[in-house]
């Protein structure tokens, strides 16, 4: 017969777990006799110990507990006194096997069980493995979902890539140049989005978003929403007279708001599908129901069709791959910057579309100014500032807004204060930051390269901003010098941080995943796996994981194309330890004890 | 009728090639007189591609490549470089108008330019009026 003794640890924690379901629970597990506290045994006499193993005729003893190898050696003595092999004594670290606290009491239980029939957890609760769909589902198509679905591409499988925007490419294609290379960031991006539009093992759903998600590991069914573009991508032949007669105007999303677009438009000139979309919330016929004049400038029929509906899919797939990415942190939060008051306080991502060639400004740094309609935007027509200030952690590093770093906007700042330079030779560049982090291959290299390049580097966080006689100034303390500083500059550029994307964890949600308290999902374990999730067949790979660059970014997106490749190939995949009920966990452990007793 | 040249233009599949592809998706107009040939690398243009532009009729020839330090095979540009000053020397040997060959840095996001660099390249040849190489052979065949 069997006896547990239950080492009853108590902290104090709330969550821990509940001994007295657990001691009832083991009552009832088949071959278990006397079920003990170890307050209620004579633990510390062997003797008294030895008797009553005799008494009660035991030959196993379990002992179960968070920490239940501090009494072992005390059994193992009375057990040798009482005539048993002292290899009887038998541990159940309920921490040892995850089960840490109370919401996990069935895997406590699953635990108990096992190690009382003499079975260990680990060789019952093995997920099983379930036959895997070959079809992959990327979820987001930014360079981390591109360079993830190419690589599943290249090894012959299909892919479905999600974006909830008209185009791919994500933020990348909105930067100019990368750090530290200073790479034209198009050069790098475009070919690639062209290979992914290209490539025949690729189906893009663009302008499309995940709705819902079902099933299990391996055999995923998934909702997909595809809004209505109004435009047909099959018959569009993108002549672009639509854009050019369309009325309605509203800010473009891909210039961050730096200029104006059509309301029927392609996102960007390089878009991959190059097809027109028509934007819901400006087109004048689709708020005030007339208008058409896109239907009737369209040189092929029926390809315009204004009253589409969106339509739902559901596709299956047997891996998801989750690369959502990050939403840019909104300036206008801190209002002692006065983005949002002041037109010349701008946000590094608008500067990056201003330098951009294909800007707005087409590479030129000029005045934000109003145009006839009031809209506030940047054109050639304004002037050019001549000082600049560059203002790190905006909503990063502060407890107020968010306490990470969001690691890429020291880099990103230096970057900008050279592309300034290289634009405007005799500009004159503040930085202010706080720590200036250059953690990767030749950043630091960059950093000594652009400190040489004559910017001012100040060392203190700035304070305030205000408009004095027409120029912004900066209020901002000197920390190397100790002192407070005041500096008039002609534009102010905020480098903002990054942020979860506000439904991701809607997303986790649906998926299963998790998320952490600042909104990005949790991997299976920092170090050692950062692109799973806890739940099978769901890897992530971005910044939607945690701040990262863009080298990050594609190396994670490559890892989780492994991972998905690696199912496919072996044509099996795992399911999750949490999907495994306890009943089937008992089942398990009842069956390896049966065939082992057979065995002996 | 007036006088229009032929124009052979080098691009780079990863910078100038897209570049060009910005300028004609974002719908700039940039004179027709360019017949443009992908090639993966500037650093793939050898001296005799140009040459044999010349041979085959071209007045002027264009090469496009990434800008320094941009270059997807690392330092192909720069080698384009080299054989642009050493064909530049020939040039002048052989008798010919060294404005008949530019080497232009031109990345994916600059279309304008690229079609800026077309019109104004055009010009420039269009002054030197047509290059007699094709015929020269000729003859001389």
């Amino acid at each position: 017969m069997t006896g547990i003794i239950f080492t009853k640890v108590d902290n104090g924690y709330s969550g821990a777990l509940d001994y007295n379901e657990l001691f009832f629970y083991a009552k009832g597990i088949p071959g278990v006799g006397p079920v003990w506290y170890s307050t209620d045994v004579p633990l510390y006499d062997k003797q008294a110990m030895a008797d009553l193993i005799k008494e009660q005729q035991l030959k196993r003893i379990v002992v179960a507990g968070d920490t239940p190898g501090m009494v072992k050696p005390f059994l193992t003595g009375a057990m040798v006194i009482a005539g048993n092999n002292p290899e009887d004594v038998v541990l159940a670290s309920f921490r040892e096997y995850g089960a840490t606290d109370n919401t996990k009491i069935d895997r406590a239980k699953g635990i108990l069980f096992c190690i009382a029939l003499g079975v260990t957890f680990a060789e019952a609760a093995l997920p099983e493995e379930t036959d895997v769909q070959p079809d992959t589902l990327v979820i987001g198509g930014g360079i981390a979902g591109i360079q993830a679905s190419l690589e599943i591409a290249n090894g012959n499988q299909k892919v479905y890539l999600v974006e909830r925007t008209g185009t791919l490419g994500g933020h990348m294609a909105m930067f100019d140049k990368t750090f530290p290379t200073l790479d034209c960031a198009a050069c790098i991006l475009t070919p690639k989005m062209v290979e992914v539009g290209q490539h025949p093992n690729i189906e893009i759903l663009t302008y499309s978003e995940v709705k819902g998600v079902t099933g299990e590991p391996g055999n995923y069914k998934v909702k997909i929403l595809n809004k209505a573009r109004r435009v047909d991508l099959a018959t569009c032949i993108g002549c672009g007279i639509c854009t050019e007669k369309c009325p309605a105007k509203a800010p473009s999303e891909f210039d961050n708001g730096t200029t104006l677009r059509k309301a029927i438009y392609i996102p960007f000139p390089q878009a991959v599908p190059n097809k027109y979309l028509i934007d819901a919330d400006s087109c004048t016929y689709v708020l005030k129901g007339k208008c058409g004049v896109c239907v009737k400038v369209c040189p092929v029929e029926g390809c315009i069709d204004l009253d589409a509906k969106d339509q739902e899919m559901e596709i299956t797939v047997g891996n998801i791959i989750v690369a959502t990415g990050f939403k840019p942190f909104d300036a206008g939060k801190i209002e002692r910057f006065g983005y949002g008051k002041y037109p010349q306080v701008i946000t590094s991502l608008e500067l990056e579309r201003l330098i951009n060639a294909a800007g707005p400004t087409e590479g030129n740094i000029h005045f934000r100014s109003q145009d006839k309609k009031g809209n506030w935007i940047f054109s050639v027509e304004s002037g050019m500032p001549k000082s600049f200030a560059i203002i790190h952690c905006v909503g990063s590093r502060d407890e107020n807004y968010n306490k990470y770093c969001s690691r890429v906007c020291c880099m990103y700042s230096l970057k900008l204060a050279h592309l300034i330079k290289e634009k405007l030779e005799d500009a004159d560049v503040f930085e202010y930051y706080i720590d200036m982090r250059a953690f990767g291959k030749g950043y630091e290299e960059f950093y000594e390269r652009i400190e040489n390049e004559g910017i001012h580097i100040v060392r203190g966080r700035t304070a305030k901003i205000e408009e004095r006689n027409g120029r912004l100034m900066v209020r901002s303390e000197d920390i190397l010098n100790d002192q407070l500083i005041e500096q008039e500059v002609d534009m102010v550029v905020l480098s903002i941080g990054l942020e979860p994307r506000e439904d991701a964890a809607e997303l986790a949600e649906m998926l299963g995943i998790s998320t952490e308290e600042e909104g990005w999902f949790t991997e299976a374990n920092y170090n050692t796996d950062p692109v799973n999730t806890f739940v099978g067949g769901i890897t992530i790979a971005g910044v939607c994981q945690g701040p990262k660059d863009i080298p990050d970014a594609v190396a994670q997106g490559s890892a989780a194309a492994a991972r998905v490749l690696q199912s496919i190939v072996k044509g099996k995949i795992k399911k999750s330890i949490k999907d495994m009920p306890l009943e089937k966990i008992e089942e398990k452990a009842k069956q390896f004890s049966n065939s082992m007793e057979g065995k002996s | 009728m007036s006088y229009e040249p032929t124009i052979v233009a080098f691009l780079c599949n990863w910078c100038s090639y897209t570049g060009a592809d910005l300028a004609g998706t974002s719908r700039m107009k940039y004179a027709s007189n360019v017949r443009i040939i992908r090639v993966m690398c500037s650093g793939r243009v050898d001296p005799t591609f140009v040459l044999s532009a010349f041979k085959e009729g071209a007045d002027g020839v264009l090469i496009c490549g990434c800008h320094p330090g941009d270059c997807h095979y690392h330092e192909g540009n720069y080698k384009c470089l080299r054989r642009y000053h050493l064909l530049q020397k020939y040039f002048q040997q052989m008798g010919l108008d060294k404005d008949r060959l530019r080497l232009e840095w031109i990345s994916a996001s600059e279309g304008r330019q690229f079609a800026e660099l077309v019109d104004s390249y055009t010009e420039t040849v269009k002054n030197l009026g047509p290059c007699k190489m094709k015929q020269v052979i000729e003859t001389l065949t």
